[in-house]
């Protein structure tokens, strides 16, 4: 009987570093493709904050006025954040539980693709579609809703949400590792509109109950919420960095999280 | 446990650690916290 012998060679891949941003950039195109065409992920991630924004902001409450600021610029900044919040979510923690429920990880694992670019491409994802949800909300805001902000303004709203865009993955990442496939959206579900709400976006904070106000401050969309809302000039004029502070240790937190999980799906896999 | 992952879920809790230690200390603490982090994490990810 005649055998055959493969060797395996435990070589490092080289790659120039041109290569690999191709990978990376092929990834991340790949994966904004394949979640513009989920529907449901378009849908619920773009048209819930603007569904909200025309109704609260354009349609019911256009005249009236919250801490000296017209209604339609201040629900800019806070369903910005809401926006930003649920493309992040959903389109990491959504995404990567389905794939490990499918199997996906363990064929990218074992193409030469580096790991990371899985997740870089999750994150770009998110940075996109959260990019699209802000734009779409300005051109309402200025169209419909008489906002008027200078370009300068409106360029540190968008860099303030993007960046806010980055803690809000890492916690999609961590959600990720730990829910199922199919109870992965119910339990974005369960957190981000308690979140949500409980932060202040959907009622703005002056008009929550005292309680809600105190837990406010702890959860992270508050603190993105009051950045976003700084920019435009309403907010509680809170020293930022108090902020960012706040959401840099949440995003450690949550990669901290996520990797945890990421070792216990290696274990179980690789022993 | 190999020594590998021990050392992973040594760095893990120490960025978890970092997170926690970031709500707590004063935002001039950032500045010390943040190239810890990516210190902690660099290495982790580079191993993927």
């Amino acid at each position: 009987m005649s055998t055959a012998s493969l060797a395996l060679s435990n070589t490092a891949i080289q790659r120039t570093p041109a290569h690999t941003l191709a990978i990376y950039a092929k990834e991340a195109k790949y994966e904004f493709l394949k979640n513009l065409r989920l529907r449901v992920y378009t849908a619920s991630v773009i048209s819930f904050p603007l569904m909200f924004y025309v109704l609260f902001g354009l349609v019911l409450n256009a005249k009236e006025r919250i801490a000296g600021m017209g209604v339609p610029t201040y629900l800019i900044a806070t369903y910005g954040t809401f926006g930003v919040m649920g493309a992040s979510l959903f389109g990491t923690a959504s995404g990567l539980a389905s794939d490990r429920g499918l199997g996906w990880l363990q064929v990218k694992r074992a193409s030469p693709m580096p790991p990371f670019a899985y997740f870089a491409a999750k994150v770009i994802l998110s940075l996109i579609f959260s990019t699209i949800v802000v734009s779409l909300l300005l051109v309402l805001g200025i169209g419909f809703g008489g906002v008027r902000m200078p370009v300068l303004d409106m360029a540190r709203l968008m860099g303030t949400l993007m960046a806010g865009s980055l803690p809000f993955s890492a916690m999609g990442l961590a959600i990720g590792y730990f829910a199922g496939p199919n109870s992965a959206p119910a339990a974005i579900n369960l957190i981000y509109l308690p979140l949500s709400f409980c932060s202040g976006l959907w009622v703005p904070y002056i008009f929550l109950p005292k309680l809600v106000q105190k837990i406010a401050l702890a959860l992270p969309p508050y603190h993105l919420s009051q950045l976003a809302l700084g920019v435009v000039g309403a907010g509680r004029h809170e020293p930022a960095i108090t902020h960012w502070e706040v959401l840099f240790g949440f995003t450690l937190i949550c990669l901290g999280v996520a990797r945890i999980g990421f070792q216990r799906d290696q274990g179980k896999l690789y022993g | 446990m190999s020594a590998e992952a021990k050392k992973s879920y040594a760095s893990t809790l120490i960025l978890i650690g970092l997170g926690v230690l970031a709500f707590y200390v004063g935002a001039q603490w950032l500045m010390v916290l943040i190239p810890a982090a990516v210190l902690v994490w660099y290495p982790a990810w580079e191993r993927l």
